[in-house]
């Protein structure tokens, strides 16, 4: 792998963390389980502009990184990486197979990773009833997943135009 | 087509980030029935209501009434009026083994059960009282959990029925 875009997932990773962390502060109608995805954002935008095994990195490496640094190896841990590994299915089946666009890609991510934590949850405690929650959960993660999506592809757009030159460039090699 | 269009049409592909009408319309809405069905699937294989009890767990640990002393797991709600436990660091000791404390936030955990079958953490400390903020929980489809301090409340109602593997 080259030094540049080992550098650049480096940094994507960092910022995907600093964004999950953050967005915790952030006032929102307190609903358990429910977070903004920011750090999708990241994750979606290494997808689009590098390529699936960045994609793959820059989220597995996150979910290990915000335990190493705030959460710890325990039940959240379980959560988000079941969250992150059904994201992941959900972003996979949706950009290869189906070949939809960024937009579906987010909802569908976002949805599945809200499927993955409740998974863990009524695997850990033992508590299958906790589906029901989706009823709330899901419809609020498909709509936040589509404003990521939105958000993201203003990001892309906007990259300058010598950033681009030269991915194109080396996609060409 | 402008240069820097040309670019970003090569390079990402135009179509990824442009929306599809019909296969994104349809794929949300595949979404929203994925939604639908395990919900109703979940409400379906739900077990009876009337009879309910509260599990109170420290991790896995399922926890006690410390001064139960039958020791009973399927804790009972009262018949009238409200009823509290209490849980100090030192119950740690009785739960988890000898020389063993509760790691949690401040000094107790308290948990109130109410007569018409519901429950709330009453006293707690946590970062940015996030175990107070739960609130009150009348379902059983809900738990209390109080994620900093590893502490679930759940309102139970018998068992989740078992299916042929």
């Amino acid at each position: 792998m080259k030094t540049r875009r080992l550098v650049a997932l480096a940094f994507l990773v960092a910022l995907s963390t600093a964004l999950h962390y953050f967005e915790g502060f952030i006032p929102l109608v307190s609903i358990p389980g429910y977070r903004l995805g920011l750090s999708n954002l990241v994750s979606l935008f290494a997808l689009y502009y590098y390529g699936i095994p960045s994609f793959l990195f820059v989220s597995i490496a996150r979910v290990f990184l915000v335990a190493l640094i705030a959460s710890g190896f325990g039940p959240t841990f379980l959560m988000s990486l079941s969250g992150c590994l059904f994201a992941i299915v959900g972003t996979l089946l949706v950009h290869r197979l189906v070949k939809g666009s960024i937009f579906s890609v987010s909802a569908v991510s976002a949805l599945f990773h809200s499927i993955g934590q409740l998974t863990a949850y009524a695997i850990f405690f033992q508590m299958p009833y906790i589906f029901v929650y989706l009823a709330l959960l899901g419809p609020i993660s498909i709509a936040t997943g589509l404003a990521i999506a939105f958000l993201d592809r203003l990001v892309v757009k906007r990259l300058p135009s010598s950033f681009r030159e030269e991915e194109s460039r080396r996609r060409k090699q | 087509m402008d240069r820097k269009k040309r670019l970003v049409s090569g390079l990402l592909g135009e179509d990824g980030l442009s929306y599809r009408p019909v296969k994104d319309t349809v794929l949300v809405v595949l979404s929203f029935l994925l939604v639908g069905i395990i919900v109703l699937v979940t409400l379906v294989l739900r077990p009876d209501l009337d009879n309910v009890h509260v599990e109170i767990r420290y991790g896995r640990t399922l926890l006690w009434d410390p001064d139960d002393p039958d020791k009973r797991t399927d804790i009972p709600f009262p018949d009238e009026g409200e009823y509290v436990i209490t849980y100090t660091r030192e119950d740690g000791e009785m739960f988890l083994g000898p020389g063993e404390e509760f790691q949690f936030y401040g000094e107790v955990m308290q948990v109130t059960l109410y007569a018409d079958k519901s429950i709330q953490i009453t006293k707690q400390e946590s970062p940015r009282n996030v175990c107070a903020n739960l609130g009150r929980i009348y379902s059983a489809y809900l738990p209390l959990v109080c994620m900093p301090n590893n502490f679930t409340a759940t309102i139970v109602a018998g068992y989740f029925p078992e299916w042929d593997a």
